[in-house]
């Protein structure tokens, strides 16, 4: 667990002030469906079979290139337990991206999908780009959910689809990869509106100097 | 509403913008505010800022900003009171004198930022930027709450709501929002405020709209929509598990550039509605564990060292003599002032004190102090007399009980709180009953003044009930002497009727953290006093000190002095300024003598303190080393005590306490007189732990001699003796086993056998395994592992010193020694100590023989300047109580960020600028621990306290903090010129108002001699009570609901009651049928199967006194009676007659043997256990069956009762279930008994086994 007076965070190595786009990522879903590993697999390529449940939450850092443009990924991981749920929505609120990932040899978790689904919704902005993730598909004996439903599902919401394997590394960064495309694609269409808070490369000074409010409107 | 005013007509200022951006570290919050408010009216006027401080806020800093125009607030002393001033009378306070000074009662004056901003031009803005930190409450499951001072976030009226607008405006919104805040708090527990919130909110209906104090009361309102804009930095000591808000849609993020979670920003998610209050809670991922946060000072340590080595004072004290020494003292006497030049540590931990026991399962063993402050204009009801019996008799066995009231002229009942036997608990009940407590006492002040003046009982939290049903003549002064008294007192408020002033009240309990309960007229008083009385007996973790465990050349200032208790919920927050003295000491440290670092040479003598000026700070403190021979010996006696269980029973010792208590004050009184307590808060270092590199740096003492002849001869004595250990002490423990060895201290039991065994535990410490002093050895080891401080001093300290002193007392050694000066006495310590025990003494004191190995280490790490070894950490670790279970949590933290003397951003600061809001909140407590030592002090001596209070003025200044000695004045930072008129004074300090207290006795703390547990303790003192309290009540057979309060008068302390005819009288069973359905076999063979009831009988038995009926030995039954039952009798249980034979039975029917008046004897208990048992569990199936509606009211009791039950074995190997159950039998049973049923033609008898 990071510790907020450990110096060797907070810190703003060189490499990665230099960006040109910011993304917040959320990875969700039920508790034990493997977010931490597969955030791990992607972020450090390691993997740990211990399961240490989540529960502060945390983020890290990766940054790519696409189309000659650094853009840095802020992902974060969630506590997927119940008791958590309605304490962790405020960080949906301005992540452009959510990996909305179950376990193929858990029915339940499979089943929550629609649930966490509806928990984005709620809780982040309309444009926010949403993959679903089948993780564990290294487990096929004990797979339970087919990929069919699951394609189906995310179909049927809307979403792009992936089996994934944080163990055997199997599509963790296609996924990543894959979501970070649709969010530029996204981002190319509305980029005339010129959000700022798309423009994470803006957004950072702005969030520390901000002094005065967004908001104009007062009814005096 | 408070704001910006005009202050001619008390017209608020319409406010335009509000900006706030806060920081929350750990349970901290630091924020600062920019206000931006408009003079609308076309004059000039004088404006004056009115701010409402919440519990444990600070204003820091204040600015404003009108035209081209500055005021600052600035912290001055504190003004006498103007001739003009002296004309407001208490009661028209506050007030507002025609010279424009602001007269408050002391009370507000702690609670209300006001200044004055100077004039105000027409549609000028006023821009107000304001710093401002605070402590937050955290919530029982560990979550924090930030709320925002009601000033930056007004309410506004909403725009579609034109019908708020006018001078009434808001006054339903104020309601409906402090409803939906208190009760929005979803999933996290009530907030302990829940129940205030329930009270009619007074704020409502404001004296005046536009006066003065309206403007110091209540929330703030705005009358019209403003900008708010929000930001909350969180950089928790761990991760967040999440936020949540009750009462806004909230947004989290991380900056760009951050790696990690640790620091993370909330915003609003939606627009601000100025319509509520913003509440955001934050779950930390580790809620129940202890945290450390640090904050860097202004200055690095070498930078601090150079601003040291410049002062001139330094180089004109250093001139005669550079002593390392005398240099470090220097940097000691400025702790204080320079508490913001260097790092700061905070210390949060809020435990989970419900997981670690509960009110039910912990009923028989809860110890706490109730104190009952009955204060009634009019003739007190039924209601109220009842109500304070039941919750009298409904105080678990180890509480302590006083009561205070009525006419009885500001004394308490007892003249200090005594046990819950039936003696003291008679006295009560009696009291309630009597004329005494009608009328009221003129002057309740001073009988609160004497009650709080009156010692706490360590381990004992004091619980303050206040019952009243008028108002307070002094409310001022009531509530400043609860907030002094805030960190030991809780109060419960239960108002009663119309006339109270809950707002008092209210207060009272919010400063406290106690509760208030408020009745209507005719309302029973039962289920809340009950409700408050659940509430002040709910877990606590008392007793707490906290060990500090630093690098060797750290010194620090611990602060606050008093650990409050904590309840479920509560959270401890304590600081520790760190001091790097390693420059000052090594300079020349290594040229010095590398040997002769005894006890002695440590301390300075009382002689030189005199000569010297600087050795009133130089006192190391040897408490920390004693605590931990304290704790090696209480872990000895409390085995000891287990072995001589039986010899620690002896009643007399629990009495003998009493008595030692008050001889013990007396010397500590005279040790708190020197000036060794005065400095003990700052002067936490404790020299044996020191030794490593302290040691080389002290003059040679052995070879001084007027110094070694100073110490006496016992401290020759040890040097001697610590030839013969030197060889077990060399031994290198590695670093695990000191952990061990700690841990199993820890977990040692029994401070109060301390106490009571200190003598055996000494002489028997000659016993001790071999394993024993392995064990010691480790802890030693681990003590000196580096720099060890604890907290709070004044306290603990002195409690662990006393009971040492305890035993050296009893020796001939004379007073004076240990009176005069500490040395004196741990030297005296030394020598009286039987040898086992200086053993220990030799091993803690003499550091050299542990650390001779490492020592070349230490020098060269100090030679090479910074040393950079993994060890620079510090360790802070909790003890505590709860009940009577030590518990102890640890935390680290690791010091090697301040050692980078680069001025790195450490973190993210909130801007530019640092802030420096834990250091605030330090400064804030130190100078809070400096008027309390002032305030306390002032009836000792009149030199200590004053330095206290000039000590508690330069922190304040250096801090810009105000004190109670100090207050804020607008200056115009250009021209330095303080603003003309303005002052605010403050009325009436408290401070030598209550010369009777005897200050020390507040610190004093005896751990009262707990009774054991077990029943034979106090059943020696059993004694028959006088059938019903309420006798005037007529007991009516054929009520639904019955008054079950002639019961619980017979209710033992320890929650039994006794079968007998009282009992059976009031119950309306007779002892016939009680017999008759008991399951004990020897109660059913007591009675005759045909002697059903008969008129006669109940009289026959009443006859017979309250004699007790014992199983197995019924010979008064039958002999009262007729005599043809006899035969059938002695024919049918033959072994029953234990008159004439030895009783057959086994252990339990010894009862035989003991006198036929039982009552009297000390054993008389648990030769009935039967009996007690059985009418227990009668007792309480007739509250379940006879009076359920007033579950509430008994439950306590019940549970006492039920606690009892299950700790006892009961005989015939029968269950409690089976006992509750034949008791629930009965009450079938009676049903048809009552309808005549002749016992003798059932086909089926419940005793016929």
């Amino acid at each position: 667990m990071a510790s907020a007076t450990d110096t060797r965070y907070g810190q703003k190595e060189s490499s990665d002030q230099n960006f040109d786009y910011m993304f917040k990522i959320l990875i969700i879903g039920n508790s034990s469906v493997g977010k931490t590993s597969f955030l791990f697999r992607y972020a450090d390529d390691s993997f740990t079979p211990a399961f240490v449940s989540t529960v502060g939450i945390d983020f890290k850092v990766k940054t790519i290139y696409r189309n000659d443009k650094r853009i840095k990924l802020q992902i974060w991981d969630t506590a997927g337990q119940e008791r958590y749920r309605t304490i962790t929505t405020a960080y949906y609120r301005g992540a452009m991206g959510f990996i909305l990932m179950y376990d193929i040899t858990n029915e339940e978790s499979f089943n929550a999908v629609q649930d966490w689904s509806t928990q984005i919704k709620t809780y982040s902005w309309d444009n926010a780009q949403v993959l679903l993730v089948g993780n564990k598909c290294d487990m096929e004996d004990e797979r339970v959910v087919s990929s069919e439903r699951g394609r189906q599902l995310a179909d049927h919401l809307g979403f792009e689809f992936f089996e994934a394997s944080a163990k055997d590394n199997i599509n963790v960064k296609q996924t990543f990869e894959r979501l970070v495309d649709i969010i530029c694609e996204k981002m190319s269409e509305s980029l005339d509106t010129a959000d700022p808070a798309v423009t994470g490369a803006k957004q950072g000074p702005q969030l520390i100097d901000q002094q005065a409010p967004p908001h104009q409107d007062c009814a005096c | 509403m408070p704001g910006l005013y005009d202050t001619s007509s008390w017209v608020q200022l319409p406010l335009e913008a509000s900006y706030v951006n806060a920081c929350a570290n750990g349970f901290s919050l630091g924020l600062s505010a920019q206000l931006t408010y408009l003079n609308a009216c076309s004059d000039t006027i004088q404006a004056m800022f009115i701010y409402l401080l919440e519990d444990g806020e600070v204003v820091t800093n204040f600015e404003a900003v009108t035209g081209n125009r500055k005021v600052q607030a600035q912290v001055q002393s504190q003004t006498r009171i103007e001739e003009c001033c002296s004309r407001c009378h208490w009661e028209s306070l506050p007030c507002y004198c025609p010279n424009g000074h602001l007269v408050l009662d002391p009370h507000t004056s702690h609670s209300v930022f006001a200044l004055s901003v100077g004039s105000v031009y027409p549609s000028a803005v006023v821009s107000v930027t304001l710093q401002i930190t605070r402590e937050l409450q955290t919530l029982p499951g560990g979550a924090v709450r930030v709320t925002l001072n009601s000033t930056l976030t007004p309410l506004a009226p909403n725009p579609g709501d034109p019908s708020e607008h006018g001078d009434g405006l808001c006054d339903d919104r104020l309601c409906s929002c402090s409803a939906s805040c208190f009760g929005g708090v979803s999933g996290t527990g009530a907030s302990p405020w829940t129940l205030l919130a329930d009270s009619p909110p007074q704020t409502l209906t404001p004296t005046h709209p536009k006066s003065l104090s309206a403007a110091l009361t209540g929330l703030a309102t705005n009358p019209q929509r403003y900008h708010f804009s929000f930001r909350l930095q969180v950089q928790g000591p761990c991760l967040l598990a999440g936020i949540e808000s009750p009462s806004h849609a909230l947004r989290a993020d991380a900056s760009p550039f951050a790696v990690s979670a640790s620091s993370i920003w909330i915003s609003l998610a939606e627009e601000y509605n100025c319509d509520r209050a913003l509440e955001i809670i934050l779950h930390p991922s580790e809620p129940h564990l202890p945290h450390l946060c640090l904050e860097r000072g202004s200055k690095t340590f070498q930078e601090y060292e150079m601003h040291i080595k410049e002062r001139k004072d330094f180089i004109k004290g250093m001139k005669k003599s550079s002593d390392p020494e005398r240099q470090v003292n220097f940097v000691r006497r400025r702790f204080h002032k320079d508490l913001h030049l260097n790092p700061v540590l905070m210390l949060n931990f809020c435990p989970d004190i419900t997981a670690l026991s509960s009110l039910s399962s912990d009923l028989p063993t809860i110890t706490r102090e109730v104190i009952f402050i009955v204060h009634l204009n009019e003739e007190p009801c039924h209601n109220i007399r009842d109500a304070l019996l039941l919750a009298v008799r409904s105080l678990p066995a180890r509480t302590l009980v006083n009561v205070a009231g009525g006419t009885c002229d500001s004394r308490a009942l007892f003249p200090t709180s005594r046990q819950c036997s039936n003696d003291s608990l008679e006295i009560a009940c009696e009291f309630f009953q009597s004329n005494k407590m009608c009328g009221m006492s003129s002057n309740f002040p001073s009988i609160l003044g004497r009650i709080l003046a009156h010692p706490v009982h360590r381990g004992y939290p004091r619980q303050l009930f206040i019952i009243t049903d008028t108002g307070f003549s002094n409310s001022g002064r009531v509530l400043e002497l609860l907030r002094r008294h805030a960190k030991t007192t809780r109060v419960f408020g239960l108002g009663l009727g119309s006339h109270v002033c809950h707002k008092v009240l209210e207060k009272a309990a919010r400063l406290t953290r106690g509760t208030i309960e408020l009745l209507s007229a005719g309302e029973r008083l039962q289920p809340k006093l009950i409700r408050s009385l659940k509430k002040a007996l709910e877990p606590a973790l008392s007793d707490i000190t906290i060990d500090w465990y630093m690098p060797e050349t750290m010194e620090a200032l611990l602060t606050p002095n008093d650990i409050a208790p904590l309840y479920p919920g509560d959270s401890l927050i304590s600081y520790c300024t760190l001091y790097n003295t390693a420059s000052f000491r090594t300079k020349k440290g290594p040229t010095r003598g590398a040997r002769g670092g005894s006890l002695s040479s440590v301390f300075q003598s009382q002689e030189e303190s005199q000569t010297q000026e600087t050795t009133d700070t130089s006192f190391p403190n040897p408490s920390t080393g004693m605590e931990d021979v304290e704790r090696a010996l209480q872990e000895i006696s409390h085995e000891i005590s287990m072995e001589f269980s039986a010899w620690s029973e002896d009643p007399e010792r629990t009495e003998s306490t009493g008595g030692d208590g008050a001889q013990v004050s007396d010397i500590r009184k005279r040790i708190v007189r020197s000036s060794y307590v005065q400095e003990q808060y700052m002067l936490t270092h404790c020299s044996v732990s020191t030794e490593p590199t302290q040691a080389p740096t002290q003059p040679s003492m052995c070879s001084d001699p007027t110094r070694a002849t100073s110490h006496g001869s016992t401290s020759s004595e040890s040097v001697g003796s610590r030839e013969t250990v030197s060889g077990d002490c060399v031994m290198p423990y590695s670093r695990k086993v000191s952990q061990q060895g700690k841990k199993s201290i820890s977990q040692s039991e029994g401070m109060c056998s301390l106490n009571q065994n200190s003598t055996p535990s000494c002489k028997a410490a000659v016993t001790q395994s071999s394993e024993e002093l392995v064990r010691r050895k480790a802890l030693i080891q681990a003590t000196m592992s580096g720099r060890s401080f604890s907290s709070p001093h004044g306290e603990l300290d002195m409690l662990r010193l006393r009971s040492v002193l305890d035993k050296v007392s009893q020796s001939q050694n004379s007073e004076d020694v240990h009176v005069k000066c500490t040395e004196g006495l741990c030297d005296s310590l030394m020598g009286q100590l039987p040898s086992p025990a200086q053993l220990d003494w030799d091993m803690l004191v003499d550091a050299q023989y542990l650390f001779s190995a490492s020592l070349v280490a230490d020098a060269a790490n100090i030679g090479s300047g910074v040393s950079s070894e993994c060890g620079w950490q510090c360790r802070a670790v909790i003890h505590g109580y709860i009940g009577s279970n030590n518990h102890s949590w640890e935390t680290t933290i690791s010091l090697e960020p301040l050692l980078n003397g680069a001025e790195e951003d450490f973190g993210t600061s909130t801007d530019g600028e640092k802030c420096y809001y834990l250091h605030q909140l330090a400064a804030r407590s130190v100078i809070r621990d400096n008027e309390a030592m002032a305030w306390r002090e002032c009836d000792i001596e009149c030199g200590s306290s004053r330095r206290f209070r000039l000590k508690a003025i330069q922190t304040s200044k250096s801090c810009s903090q105000v004190s109670v000695f100090t207050c804020h004045t607008p200056v115009d930072p250009n021209t330095q010129d303080a603003l003309p008129g303005h002052m605010i004074v403050r009325k009436g300090q408290l401070i030598s108002q209550y010369t009777t207290q005897k200050s020390s006795d507040t610190s004093i703390s005896s751990r009262v001699s707990v009774g054991k547990r077990k029943i034979r303790s106090l059943s020696g003192k059993l004694s028959p009570l006088k059938p019903c309290l309420t006798g005037d009540k007529e007991p009516k057979s054929e009520l639904e609901v019955q008054d079950y309060l002639p019961l619980i008068s017979l209710q033992s302390p320890e929650g039994f009651f006794n079968l007998n005819s009282c009992f059976s009288s009031v119950v309306q069973i007779s002892l016939q049928r009680l017999l008759r359905a008991s399951p004990f076999t020897s109660h059913q063979g007591s009675l005759s199967p045909v002697s059903e009831p008969c008129p006669l009988e109940h009289t026959d038995l009443i006859r017979g006194g309250a004699q007790t009926c014992k199983g197995g030995s019924q010979p008064q039954v039958p002999m009262t009676k007729d005599s043809p039952s006899l035969p059938i009798y002695a024919t049918s249980c033959p072994e029953a007659l234990c008159h004439q034979a030895d009783s057959g039975r086994g252990s339990e029917t010894d009862p035989c043997d003991t006198s036929p008046c039982p009552s009297e004897t000390g054993n008389e208990l648990d030769t009935d256990l039967e009996g007690c048992s059985w009418a227990t569990a009668v007792a309480l199936a007739w509250l379940e069956h006879r009076c359920a509606t007033f579950f509430t009211e008994w439950e306590l009791l019940a549970a006492k009762a039920e606690g009892w039950l299950r700790q006892q074995t009961l005989p015939d190997g029968l269950q409690l279930l089976a006992l509750k159950g034949a008791a629930r039998q009965l009450f079938l049973l009676l049903r048809h008994w009552d309808e005549n049923l002749n016992l003798n033609m059932l086909c089926y008898k419940p005793g016929d086994v």
